[in-house]
């Protein structure tokens, strides 16, 4: 270490001048390795077998090591741009942090403003007190893996953590979700954090179906508009929901006395509603949840909805809501309780609760259009009438008896047996009762778990995150991933 | 430091990504170039460790890098540099693309302390334990070294101070 001096032969200082990759598509072209190839950003990153790794604080090249998220071209690309990238590759890893406070800065404010303790956390997610605390400490570079479990658990986007203040999180679904939490003792920390998965996984499912569709816009948000009637003297709210469930019925081409087979399929296929059916508190049916602009439908799986033809009217309700109301009628999130399926229409008067109203005749009418129900009473009975449109008897009674303009008694409809049959049970509780592997979180399965099969297979995202998406084994991925891709293709 | 270059060979650069042969310009003392002495250190910029992503270089960040016989360094955005070309010095340009045992980044808080990291994307250390075995050779040569150490995740030496 001694000497000032330097003993080496000087070579050549006269080489190329060092580029200055200004634009974009250079630095990609560099990244990529593809100069010259006349491929698009878009190209470049989908066609990449380069991957990346990703820890709390840095994003680097991955070569077979570390324990951080791996990530592929195309995911790093999207989450982090270009010029990380091409710092990643030109200096062996980048800084992802923005600020040395993160992420414990947005995880600790998260967790406060949504009224949450370290306690409930723990208890939810099964990360231990120290594990918790240790991801407020911004001393600490804590495992990725334990900054995305929190970060779903608190509705963040897990991508972002550390690398945007905020981590994509809604505030305004946070602060609802806080005083909904307030108000109501039934509404537990564990119901809270679900509603955060759930907003997790429609964010994600939007994303991946976006990637996938080359940025389409979903069905639902091109064919439909937020409606602001809800009736008066002359047009009570029922009316105006009996209304929008035809006009619904028009716009996706379905006949007037033609039943719906499978509204599963009908919200996830043909309008691109990410649906969860997943275990809540045993008094909510329901919620429309919306985390930034993303809309989505969650559904309990516990209670009545058991019945899946009870839990076909709690889907179409929620339809109602998503694709007829306003955001300011929404806010955020619409929880639906049992208890207000059944009651009668005086009772939403009475409480001027029309945005309620007009969902509940939105649901039945969608199901089970009057006339055609009608029909089917007259030419059969009622559980016919419930057999053919896969609805409650509760719907099936207030369809026919609404129909035949309540002149039959209310009493003599009656059937023998409330259950549903099973091709019903079948079609619509198909990703809940029979999917593999059991592992996968209820509300991550189905089309979110085909969509990341499919994203994976399309090289958009690593293998590392499909598995981590679905919550399973890297084992029960691998013996899975076919079928799954099989079944919902 | 022999006791560490015996422990870790010397190996060629990681070339994987050179942008062009200026990468390889062995640089000078006219640009800047100087070989790191037992501290303290004189004639040296006084630094700032960087912070975050958008203060990712810090002030005036040195890259060394430990040679088979002498320990040259140089700061990365040195003035006299970009006559050569260079938009900023990279770890071969400190050896002309020659083998060496191991590479990374300084700052100098004062003459005698230094904060420290082995990002390198020519010469880096390759485990952690090769990480805390150059800071203990840099601690022998009289340094107070605040490490930024390793981060497991990416496999990689960190690239700031946390701690």
């Amino acid at each position: 270490l001694v000497g000032t001096k330097v003993p080496i032969n000087l070579r050549d200082s006269t080489g190329d001048k060092m580029p200055t990759f200004d634009s974009e598509q250079e630095k990609l072209e560099f990244i990529f390795t593809c100069k010259g190839k006349g491929l698009s950003p878009d190209q470049m990153a989908r066609g990449s077998d380069l991957l990346f790794i990703r820890s709390q604080d840095l994003l680097a090249v991955y070569h077979q090591k570390g324990s951080g998220r791996v990530l592929s071209a195309w995911e790093a690309l999207q989450a982090f741009g270009v010029d990380l990238l091409y710092e990643a590759v030109v200096d062996g890893s980048a800084i992802l942090v923005s600020t040395k406070e993160e992420p414990a800065r947005t995880i600790a404010r998260r967790r406060k403003d949504l009224g949450l303790s370290n306690a409930d956390i723990a208890k939810y997610t099964r990360l231990s007190l120290e594990d918790i605390h240790n991801l407020e400490d911004p001393k600490r570079r804590n495992p990725i893996q334990h900054l995305e479990i929190m970060a779903r658990c608190l509705g963040l986007d897990e991508r972002r953590i550390g690398f945007k203040p905020g981590s994509g999180g809604d505030n305004q679904l946070a602060i609802r979700l806080r005083n909904l939490k307030s108000s109501s003792s039934h509404f537990t920390p564990g119901t809270v954090m679900k509603f955060n998965e759930a907003a997790w996984t429609i964010a994600t499912q939007y994303r991946l179906t976006s990637w996938l569709n080359a940025g389409e816009k979903p069905f639902w948000e091109t064919n439909f508009e937020a409606d602001n009637t809800y009736g008066d003297a002359s047009y009570p709210a029922w009316q105006r929901g009996y209304y929008l469930a035809g006009q619904t019925r028009r716009i996706l081409g379905i006949g007037h006395d033609e039943p719906i087979l499978n509204l599963r399929e009908l919200c996830n296929k043909k309008l691109e509603i990410p649906l969860l059916q997943m275990p809540l508190s045993k008094d909510i049916a329901g919620a429309t949840l919306a985390n930034n602009d993303d809309r989505g439908i969650v559904v309990n799986i516990l209670g009545s909805n058991n019945n899946v033809w009870i839990r076909r009217s709690t889907i179409a309700h929620e339809l109602g809501h998503l694709l007829w109301d306003p955001e300011q009628n929404l806010n955020r999130l619409k929880v639906d309780h049992y208890e207000d399926f059944d009651r009668d229409p005086e009772y939403f008067l009475r409480s001027h609760d029309f945005v309620e109203m007009r969902a509940n005749a939105f649901s039945a009418e969608l199901l089970a259009p009057r006339d055609a129900s009608v029909e089917e009473f007259k030419r059969t009975d009622l559980r016919h009438v419930m057999e053919k449109f896969g609805v409650s008897f509760s719907i099936a009674r207030y369809q026919v008896w609404n129909g035949l303009k309540r002149v039959i008694h209310w009493d003599s409809l009656v059937v023998d047996d409330i259950l549903a049959t099973d091709d019903w049970v079948g079609r619509e509780s198909f990703t809940v009762d029979y999917f593999r592997p059991e592992s996968v979180p209820t509300s991550r399965k189905g089309l979110f778990a085909f969509l990341v099969v499919k994203s994976e297979s399309a090289n958009l995202i690593s293998e590392d995150t499909a598995i981590n998406y679905l919550g399973c084994s890297a084992t029960e991925y691998h013996q899975y991933k076919d079928l799954i891709f099989d079944i919902f293709q | 430091l022999n006791i560490f270059r015996q422990k870790y060979p010397a190996r060629e650069p990681n070339l994987e990504r050179l942008k062009n042969n200026s990468e390889l310009i062995l640089l000078t003392e006219h640009n800047g170039l100087r070989l790191l002495a037992v501290a303290p250190m004189s004639n040296i910029e006084l630094g700032l460790a960087p912070l975050d992503q958008s203060d990712r270089n810090g002030v005036n960040k040195y890259l060394w890098v430990i040679m088979t016989s002498h320990v040259p360094m140089v700061m990365e955005f040195e003035k006299t540099i970009s006559d050569l070309g260079l938009e900023r010095a990279t770890h071969t340009n400190l050896t002309g693309g020659a083998p060496a045992h191991c590479a990374g980044e300084l700052w100098f808080k004062d003459e005698a302390t230094i904060w420290f990291s082995g990002g390198s994307s020519r010469y880096r250390p390759e485990s952690s334990g090769q990480l805390t075995d150059v800071v203990a050779s840099f601690k022998s040569c009289g340094y107070r070294v605040i490490s930024f150490g390793w981060d497991e995740g990416a496999d990689q030496p960190a690239r700031f101070y946390r701690g």
